[in-house]
């Protein structure tokens, strides 16, 4: 058997958009595209629907992506938009997995603020309480906004994407997700008990 | 308290990763759906060299010729089995389609369970050399060989000088014939299909003639089931793929392979050597690959190999010469490199 020594072009110095380009000649190359964002979609997968499901969300992200290469724009270098964005369109099939996993979130604080007295060291309760209470919020929020909402917004706080990046992720005018931004926001900042108006868009103008 | 962005990405900043596992299902799942999508496309890549071996078969060839290939093709399908189209070149006949079809049905029917990701195939042979090429080519007269390779497609290893040694796979990279686990598990299950599969990834060689495509053909299905560890439904559809390659046939009587008898099937490869497949004679279960010589030839000057002429030291090969025989010692699931059991 040949030794295969390893290809000095499988480093990040190659665009997506390059990788996916050779794919006519050979669709094995995708695996590339898999090895370099997998872990990253199954984490946002992961803090929207939990592991098990994040687990197939992921997998179903890649065969899905795969199946529709063709289409993919090359003039794009990353490929991290699309792949979110067919992410995002598969984690919209288990909305209702979704919003039970904000409620119970949100009823986890109610409980760990009702057993607080049987805690001993105060201090570090108050810490932990703050932390769970906000998140507590936070998830509360997150259930009350409507989907298309907490899709957009999601896409900023967890995966990192500009306004731009989503717009093309979910196919929809840039405008359009600056506005579902911007209520979503606005929803989350009163759970949280305050706003500070200059953080709204302040990512997006 | 911070904007509600950083909020968000800090009440969840402490995900846990996909877990290995996952991962490799995910993998594996991809690896599978790309042999797929390559086996849909190959009809489209392939309708237009179909057309045209039967435009050679059928239109092309002028006056007696004509009614030549087209007796000849009435009468393979008048001896060959029911299945096939009038312009659908013709395979294995008789008693050679009938074998082809009782190995594919013991293979079917052993009892498999698919290796996890993170387990080898181990897969051991001893492969008995031609004088001819230990002459020529220092090539030891025997050697058994023990390959292992990750069912992820990762990684393979083999002994190398007595250590073993351990060779990552670069992503991407796709060999012919294929030996990732993976892609072959990936194969189409369908003899015609994996036909189609096979001739869209032929390589660079053998395209100049339809003799030469065939063997091209049957040399990649006798190299997967010799090498690799197959779920049955891929090795009966290699074995039946195999009966469907023009020229395939049967030898007249059983042949000796390491003191016991073997049923061979196969055909004869570029002209000149015969290339079988080796069966136990009760079970039909594949144990093992020959190459004989059917007729003296010099491989250095004759322009039936598929090198054409070379210069140098002529290569003479006696008809009845054992070229290379291969006999399969073990093939299983381990659970690291360097197990045989």
């Amino acid at each position: 058997m040949g030794v295969v020594t390893q290809d000095a072009h499988t480093a990040a110095e190659v665009t997506d958009a390059e990788i996916i380009g050779r794919m006519h000649g050979n669709p094995a190359a995708f695996e590339a595209i898999f090895d370099r964002y997998y872990p990253a979609i199954h984490g946002y997968a992961s803090r929207r629907l939990g592991r098990d499901l994040a687990d197939d969300v992921a997998a179903e992200t890649f065969l899905v992506a795969f199946d529709k290469w063709r289409r993919y724009d090359t003039a794009q270098d990353s490929a991290r938009p699309w792949l979110y964005g067919i992410a995002s369109n598969l984690i919209a099939g288990h909305e209702r997995a979704e919003t039970r996993r904000y409620r119970a979130f949100a009823r986890a604080e109610r409980l760990s603020t009702a057993s607080a007295n049987l805690d001993v060291d105060a201090e570090q309760l108050a810490i932990r309480l703050d932390a769970e209470a906000v998140r507590g919020r936070l998830a509360a929020a997150l259930h009350e906004i409507t989907p298309s909402e907490r899709e957009v917004l999601l896409l900023v706080a967890w995966a990192d994407l500009t306004g731009e990046e989503i717009a093309r992720a979910l196919e929809i005018p840039a405008g359009t997700v600056r506005s579902r931004l911007h209520r979503a926001r606005k929803g989350l900042q009163v759970a949280l008990g305050g706003a500070d108006p200059t953080a709204i868009g302040r990512d997006f103008e | 308290m911070t904007d509600d962005i950083t909020a968000l990405r800090e009440c969840w900043h402490g995900v846990e990763p996909p877990s290995p596992d996952a991962q490799d299902r995910a993998r594996a799942a991809l690896m599978a759906r790309i042999a797929q999508a390559d086996v849909a496309e190959a009809p489209v890549r392939e309708q237009v060299k179909a057309r045209g071996w039967r435009l050679r078969g059928w239109t092309l060839r002028s006056g007696i010729a004509t009614v030549a290939a087209a007796a000849l093709a009435v009468g393979l399908v008048a001896v060959g089995s029911l299945d096939k189209g009038p312009d659908e070149p013709s395979g294995a006949s008789g008693s050679a389609a009938v074998t082809f079809e009782l190995a594919a049905a013991f293979a079917e029917t052993q009892a498999f369970t698919p290796p996890r990701p993170d387990q080898w195939t181990y897969v051991e042979i001893r492969v008995v050399n031609a004088d001819a090429d230990v002459k020529s080519k220092g090539l030891k007269p025997e050697v058994t060989t023990q390959r292992w390779r990750r069912a992820d497609g990762k990684q393979a290893a083999e002994i190398v000088d007595g250590a073993l040694e351990i060779f990552d796979k670069p992503p991407g990279l796709t060999r012919y014939p294929p030996t990732d686990y993976p892609t072959l598990a990936g194969l189409p299950t369908d003899p015609h299909a994996l036909l189609d599969w096979l001739r869209a990834r032929r390589g660079p060689f053998n395209v100049d003639t339809e003799e030469q495509r065939n063997t091209g053909l049957f040399s990649a299905i006798a190299t997967i089931l010799r090498d690799n560890l197959l779920p049955p439904a891929v090795m009966a559809a290699l074995l039946r793929a195999a009966a469907l390659i023009p020229g395939v046939d049967q030898a007249p009587s059983p042949v000796s392979v390491d003191g016991r008898t073997a049923t061979a099937v196969g055909r004869l490869q570029d002209g000149w050597r015969q290339e079988d497949l080796l069966l136990d004679p009760d079970s039909h279960e594949f144990i093992g690959y020959r190459s004989v010589a059917a007729k003296d030839i010099d491989l250095n000057t004759d322009e039936t190999t598929p090198a054409g002429s070379i210069q140098g030291e002529p290569v003479r090969v006696k008809k009845g010469d054992i070229q290379v025989m291969l006999t399969r010692l073990a093939g299983r699931i381990v659970n690291a490199a360097g197990q045989t059991s």
